[in-house]
């Protein structure tokens, strides 16, 4: 497979263009999210960095980076799954190759991994915790680094909406007959390969945790992994068991070279190709995409499901079909948009404090002033005070200015006369 | 014959014999398999998610067994999963940590899957794994596994996967019995007759066994 490997080592001039791509694509208004999904499953490299990831993955997963609230650390609390999460993440972070830098901050980063995992099962008490979750979520932990609330809330998403047919329900009954999808997928594209799984009675449980955990508990290289993410987070939630058949696939030239092709031999072999390092991604991602645009989901568990994955899916019950969710969207405000709005609402916020201490000063004086809107809206009507101040700003016209000045010029007289009045007043 | 000669570049052995691993999460059972089938011990292990398998050789008297030991997760929901592959194992290793009483109060539980869903005459063993640790640490005593696995009639080892106490003891027991078991079957069967010997690898039966 190692010819096949070249995809992850493109050069470095490569990737800054591609970079220079995304970053393009990223600042546009409005953000094209397709085009980017499209990119995360046909180009080299995915998403790149780790800093792109951070911008681009809450964009795909339809959120505000910067509106997250309230901290996920509210719901950190224990819960019915606890043990079984401290028990798995005593034993997570350790396989990925990191560097020694990171390695050192692996305390750190496991107690968010375990506070992110018990706070959304605390969250929702419904869910189901499973062995493999926490996996998934020590990459989020990993590649985004910067934000714990930002990291949670992609996690989540994650786990309510792509892996909702695992943590929705106590037990497995939708992914045992996802998974025996496997082999008629494989079938459908490569005879010679279904033919050889079916003859040494191969099941489909060898891709599992591949499929469950996204690869993050069987591939060692983060950034390979990462790049994995990058796609499953811009296709339908089923688009792992094509990943497991794509991999297959791309190993087919070294699965007939085995020398013996019993069952074991065959599952054994299998088990250990997500943790080759030379493991060629881009062909595995690049034929997975064309496997979905050719058999996609619903076609698939229509043609080849179990009668019970058909009814399940006949009455909505499989999550992974129901694809795009309502959070789906197609094109993303930006950044630099999103962080003018949350700039805008937040001088806002400053100004009518101004308004409000010159209102009490204006009731002081006993000058009556429009009242403030209840709730102000982004773009509401502004206050007195705010439009006083637009009519004498610099920006302001000179005939706007002289009428507000006049009009300030006036207010002051009628204070200067009541202060005159009410000394006079008290005396007599 | 079943399981017997198979003739391939590499392996020749005279019996394949298929363990399983079960117990509670986090008792050990991949440790003891690491430490058995590599002889190496590491701290940093992940967990086993579904089900995953080592070969061992091994030499009995005149034979050469190819052990091919099965390893599940422990989390309850993957019962579904590995419960699939009791079937075609012919010994189990069922594990409880010496330090987690709660452990040790599930081997009824397990107790209780073997017998849904092994075959009949499935040979079982009890495991109190991670004896090294201090006494002050133990919560389940020497005497409270022996007494549990005499109510059971099963042999019980305590081992130490961290300390290599007992695990080359426990796994050959197993594989011993079996093989005598297998070698019994085969008497007891007319001669010359092909015998096919407990059902194959993977769930319900797959189809190794040549």
């Amino acid at each position: 497979m190692s010819e096949n490997g070249a995809g992850a080592k493109s050069s470095k001039c490569d990737i800054a263009q591609k970079i220079k791509v995304i970053q393009a694509l990223i600042v546009q208004n409005p953000v094209p999210l397709d085009e980017l999904r499209s990119l995360a499953l046909s180009s080299d490299g995915g998403f790149i960095s780790n800093d792109l990831r951070q911008v681009i993955w809450p964009k795909l997963l339809g959120f505000n980076r910067f509106e997250l609230r309230p901290p996920f650390q509210n719901y950190v609390a224990r819960n019915q799954w606890s043990d079984q999460i401290s028990r798995d993440v005593a034993r997570s972070l350790w396989h990925y190759r990191l560097p020694q830098a990171k390695k050192r901050k692996r305390g750190g980063r496991r107690r968010l991994l375990a506070d992110m995992v018990n706070a959304l099962m605390a969250k929702d008490s419904t869910l189901h915790y499973y062995q493999g979750l926490h996996d998934v979520f020590s990459v989020f932990v990993l590649v985004l680094t910067e934000d714990p609330d930002l990291c949670f809330a992609v996690a989540e998403r994650v786990a309510l909406f792509f892996m909702g047919d695992f943590t929705r329900r106590s037990d497995f009954s939708v992914l045992i007959p996802l998974l025996d999808l496997l082999i008629p997928l494989i079938e459908a594209f490569d005879a010679d390969v279904g033919s050889c799984l079916r003859a040494c009675g191969l099941h489909a449980y060898v891709c599992l945790p591949w499929v469950i955990a996204w690869w993050a508990h069987d591939c060692h290289d983060l950034a390979m992994i990462a790049r994995l993410f990058d796609a499953f987070l811009s296709a339908p939630p089923l688009f792992p068991i094509y990943v497991a058949a794509a991999l297959i696939l791309e190993g087919k030239s070294d699965l007939f070279a085995l020398e013996s092709r019993d069952f074991s031999a065959v599952h054994r072999f299998l088990s250990r190709l997500p943790s080759q390092p030379d493991l060629p991604v881009e062909a595995i991602l690049a034929r997975a995409h064309g496997m979905l645009q050719a058999f996609p989901p619903a076609k698939l568990v229509q043609s080849q499901g179990s009668p019970f994955l058909r009814e399940l899916a006949r009455s909505r019950e499989v999550h992974g079909l129901n694809f795009p969710p309502p959070w789906y969207q197609r094109e993303a405000l930006p950044d630099w948009i999103l962080l003018e709005n949350r700039r805008r609402r937040d001088k806002r916020v400053v100004r009518s404090k101004h308004t409000r201490e010159r209102r009490r000063q204006a009731h002081l004086a006993g000058v009556s002033m429009p009242a403030p809107p209840a709730k102000s809206p982004p773009e509401g009507p502004r206050a007195f005070g705010d439009r006083f101040w637009t009519y004498v700003s610099p920006s302001a016209s000179f005939a706007s200015t002289l009428v507000a000045c006049a009009a300030l010029v006036g207010c002051m007289a009628v204070i200067l006369k009541l202060s005159e009045r009410k000394p006079t007043g008290s005396t007599s | 014959m079943a399981n017997r000669g198979k003739q391939g570049a590499q392996s020749k052995y005279d019996h394949l014999i298929k363990l399983l691993l079960i117990g509670d999460s986090g008792v050990g059972k991949s440790c003891l398999l690491l430490r058995y089938s590599e002889d190496s011990f590491t701290p940093s292990f992940i967990t086993t998610i579904g089900i995953d398998f080592k070969i061992k050789s091994l030499p009995l008297e005149d034979k050469k067994l190819k052990l091919q030991i099965w390893d599940t997760a422990g989390q309850e929901r993957f019962r579904t999963i590995t419960t699939a592959y009791y079937r075609g194992a012919m010994g189990i290793l069922l594990v409880y940590d010496v330090t987690d009483e709660r452990s040790f109060a599930n081997v009824k539980n397990w107790m209780r899957q073997i017998e849904q869903h092994a075959s009949e005459s499935v040979n079982k063993i009890l495991i109190g794994n991670k004896c090294d640790v201090d006494p002050a640490d133990r919560r389940v005593s020497l005497e409270q596994g022996r007494k549990l696995a005499e109510e059971y009639r099963i042999k019980f080892f305590e081992t130490s996967a961290k300390e290599n106490v007992n695990v080359d003891e426990a796994f050959y027991t197993v594989a011993r019995d079996i093989a005598l078991r297998i070698d019994n079957e085969v008497d007891l069967t007319a001669s010359g007759k092909n015998v096919k010997i407990g059902p194959g690898v993977g769930p319900a039966g797959g189809k190794e066994c040549c």
